[in-house]
């Protein structure tokens, strides 16, 4: 086990697949939660190694909860990766400017995907 | 008309003929008498000739006898021969000459007898005596006695001859009394004429011709347009009556004059306030321009344009004063009591106060205040509804004139119409905006059901797939590759999805304003696109989506008709509006009538109360420029 993952997203079923998807290729994931107020306390709380954020919360923005968990969590936070049904290109600049250091669509989920924009970032 | 000019003339002319009439008669009288006269001269004449020649014949014969006598010869006898002829034939022409004259036919016939006898008694004889001889012949008592008898002759003569000078020096004194006369009298009528028509000239002059000269000038003028000319009424009779009669039609023109300039001016200010309708003027601009033309119009202080509330208040919504005083304010005040608002609210017409002394209620204390003595207001009825009021007000306290209610009515139907289309272009727009809202709301709300539903079930589905195909052991190779045949297919069902789910709404939008949404966009486009925004972060949503889907449609529309090679997007947020410019290099000639789209943008632009223009000509690109207002 490598690095340890919180997921954030307000659909149940996406949370439960991604879960199962992510352990069964060994990677540990923490938490999952359904709300902004939720992930910040549990990244306080389990300090996970990297956030996969959703960027359309029902109601909250994704890029506002990537800010506060970079801003806000002690010693730094988690490294944010942002999650979508819609592609990258449909939000522009956004994510560029967002403190995330990268973005994946959730149809292309995967731990490798997560290594690979890890690796990214790091090399 | 007493003493009228015709009977002043037939009085004149009347003395003027007896004048001229008495001096004829005068000469008439003096003329018989000159013609008697010179009759009784001829008379006179005519005796002194005949008696003259009857003195004659005495001389003749005494003469002839003589000579016979003395010498026996008988040629001294021819000329007594002649006057013894000639002697009956002028005795007669005497006597018929002095008949009717008494005295004289006794002369007369005194001298025919004494000559008759002469000559038979004398003259005869001696004639006979001498051709004899007889000494009786030569003597000298035959001689004295011839010489007596011819003297007794003459002296008839010299009395009949003085007789006739005497009556004919009369009769010539006659005459030259009656020459006298009749000079005199035709002196005297000539210079009575002269100076009676002097005076008839003159008084003529006075009486009419000058008035009838001065009238004529005062035509002139009035013909000329100076309305104001009058007559002074001073003449006498007819031409007084004329200088009357000149000064009622003056009176008439100006009057009509006056009334046409004022029907002129009433019409300019209904066709300005008409023009301001069909202009569709803001309500605004058109209450201040009617409330300042009815106040000039009906030259009245003040004008009110107020409206009725559902709640029994009346609320000012426009205003005039002459002196310019009136601060608009929309002032809200509670009906009731006695005033002009409340009377026309109550009966839905007309109504007038000629005096608030005696008004009531908090309008009729406002209006006190403002300075009304006296008003007149006329209802607006706005297709059967009754709006408002219109009110005209004077500062002092006397009734308006009665035609106040007619002129203000003119007025409130115009207002009334531009209240109603004011009223159903708000409605239409606002209709146009719930339709075009409506229609993202739900484009919104179908992108956000397929995200949250079919879209994250899919997604699910991949993922649960990838990780069932995790666990197929290594040996089950047949159906890994089945199932990762699968997970490919649904992968591209999802990408679909999103395509399709990206053209309902763009998820962009709401989540990162127009900006990032245009930047995507710009991404997107398969013509290379310049775009400049200058505008805040966020906008209202339904300025946001319009603006995007106007970019986007536009994007498209170059991409697949104009071949462009590039495309300037500008967008600029300034003055609560926002400009978007739109502009290709590609090849133009697009049709807004023809293009579903353009028609789509325009509908859209246009609910939100703003414009689309489109410039398209063939070979010079197509050019976009809405103006979308920000504000509600």
């Amino acid at each position: 086990v490598d690095f340890r993952v919180l997921i954030v997203d307000d659909n149940r079923s996406f949370l439960d697949a991604a879960r199962v998807l992510l352990e069964r290729e060994g990677v540990s994931v923490v938490g999952v939660c359904s709300t902004s107020a939720e992930a910040l306390r549990k990244a306080e709380e389990l300090r996970p190694d990297v956030a996969l954020v959703d960027i359309m919360l029902a109601g909250e923005s994704g890029f506002e909860l990537a800010r506060n968990l970079v801003e806000q969590v002690s010693d730094g936070g988690p490294t944010v990766i942002l999650v979508s049904t819609h592609a990258e290109a449909d939000f522009g600049d956004l994510i560029a400017e967002s403190p995330a250091i990268g973005f994946l669509p959730k149809s292309e989920l995967s731990a490798d995907a997560i290594r690979l924009i890890l690796d990214g970032r790091s090399g | 008309v007493a003493g009228g000019l015709t009977r002043r003339m037939v009085a004149a002319s009347a003395l003027l003929a007896v004048i001229v009439g008495a001096a004829f008669v005068v000469l008439l009288l003096a003329i018989a008498d000159l013609r008697r006269s010179e009759r009784q001269a001829n008379h006179s004449q005519e005796i002194l000739t005949v008696s003259n020649e009857l003195e004659r014949l005495v001389l003749d014969l005494e003469t002839g006898q003589r000579g016979f006598v003395l010498t026996g010869e008988e040629r001294f006898l021819q000329p007594w021969h002649t006057a013894r002829k000639s002697f009956p034939r002028l005795a007669r022409a005497l006597l018929a000459l002095v008949a009717g004259d008494p005295p004289d036919t006794r002369l007369a016939m005194r001298i025919a007898k004494g000559e008759t006898s002469y000559i038979r008694d004398y003259s005869v004889p001696l004639v006979k005596a001498a051709r004899r001889g007889d000494a009786f012949a030569r003597s000298v008592s035959t001689a004295a006695e011839g010489k007596r008898r011819v003297d007794a002759m003459r002296a008839d003569f010299d009395r009949l001859l003085l007789a006739e000078r005497r009556d004919s020096a009369t009769s010539q004194s006659h005459a030259d009394t009656a020459a006298r006369r009749s000079k005199i009298a035709a002196t005297g009528g000539l210079a009575g004429s002269i100076v009676l028509i002097a005076l008839y000239a003159g008084y003529l002059t006075r009486v009419i011709v000058r008035p009838v000269r001065r009238t004529a000038v005062m035509a002139d003028r009035l013909a000329g347009g100076d309305l104001g000319a009058r007559m002074p009424e001073s003449s006498p009779a007819e031409i007084g009556a004329l200088e009357r009669s000149f000064n009622v039609m003056a009176n008439s023109l100006e009057k009509d004059r006056d009334e046409l300039a004022r029907l002129a001016e009433q019409q300019a200010a209904l066709r300005r306030v008409a023009t301001l309708v069909a202009r569709a003027a803001s309500p605004d601009e058109l209450f201040a321009a009617v409330t300042e033309e009815v106040g000039q119009l009906a030259s009245v202080e003040f004008t009110r344009l107020c409206r009725y509330g559902f709640d029994g208040t009346v609320t000012i919504v426009a205003g005039w004063s002459r002196s310019g005083d009136y601060v608009a304010a929309p002032v809200r005040q509670l009906l009731g009591g006695k005033n002009v608002s409340t009377f026309v609210f109550e009966t839905g017409r007309p109504a007038r106060m000629d005096s608030y002394a005696d008004g009531s209620g908090p309008v009729a204390a406002a209006a006190l205040e403002a300075g009304f003595r006296s008003a007149v207001g006329t209802p607006i009825v706005v297709e059967g509804r009754l709006w408002g009021v219109m009110i005209a007000a004077s500062n002092v306290e006397q009734p308006l004139p009665p035609d106040t209610e007619a002129r203000l009515a003119d007025f409130t139907d115009l207002v009334a119409t531009a209240i109603a289309n004011a009223e159903s272009r708000a409605d239409l727009a606002a209709s146009r905006a719930r339709i075009v809202g409506a229609a993202d709301e739900t484009r919104r709300q179908i992108e956000r059901d397929l995200h949250d539903g079919a879209q994250q079930r899919l997604v699910s589905l991949a993922l649960e797939l990838r990780a069932a195909q995790r666990a197929v052991p290594r040996e089950l190779g047949e159906l890994k590759a089945e199932l990762s045949r699968v997970s490919e297919g649904l992968a591209s069902a999802l990408d679909g999805l999103r395509e399709i789910a990206r053209g309902i709404h763009p998820a962009i939008l709401a989540e990162g304003g127009l900006g990032p949404a245009l930047k995507t966009l710009a991404r997107r486009s398969v013509i290379p696109v310049v775009l400049d925004v200058q505008a805040e972060a966020r906008l209202p949503e339904r300025v946001e989506v319009a603006a995007y889907f106007v970019v986007s449609e536009t994007l498209t529309n170059a991409a697949k008709h104009a071949h462009a090679s590039v495309v300037h997007v500008d967008v600029e947020a300034v003055d609560h509006v926002l400009r978007l410019s739109i502009r290709d290099d590609g090849a133009g000639g697009a049709d807004p009538a023809r293009g579903s789209g353009l028609v789509g943008l325009k509908d859209r632009v246009e609910a939100l109360g703003g414009t689309i223009s489109v410039q398209s000509a063939f070979g010079a690109g197509t050019s976009v420029d809405v103006e979308l207002p920000l504000d509600d």
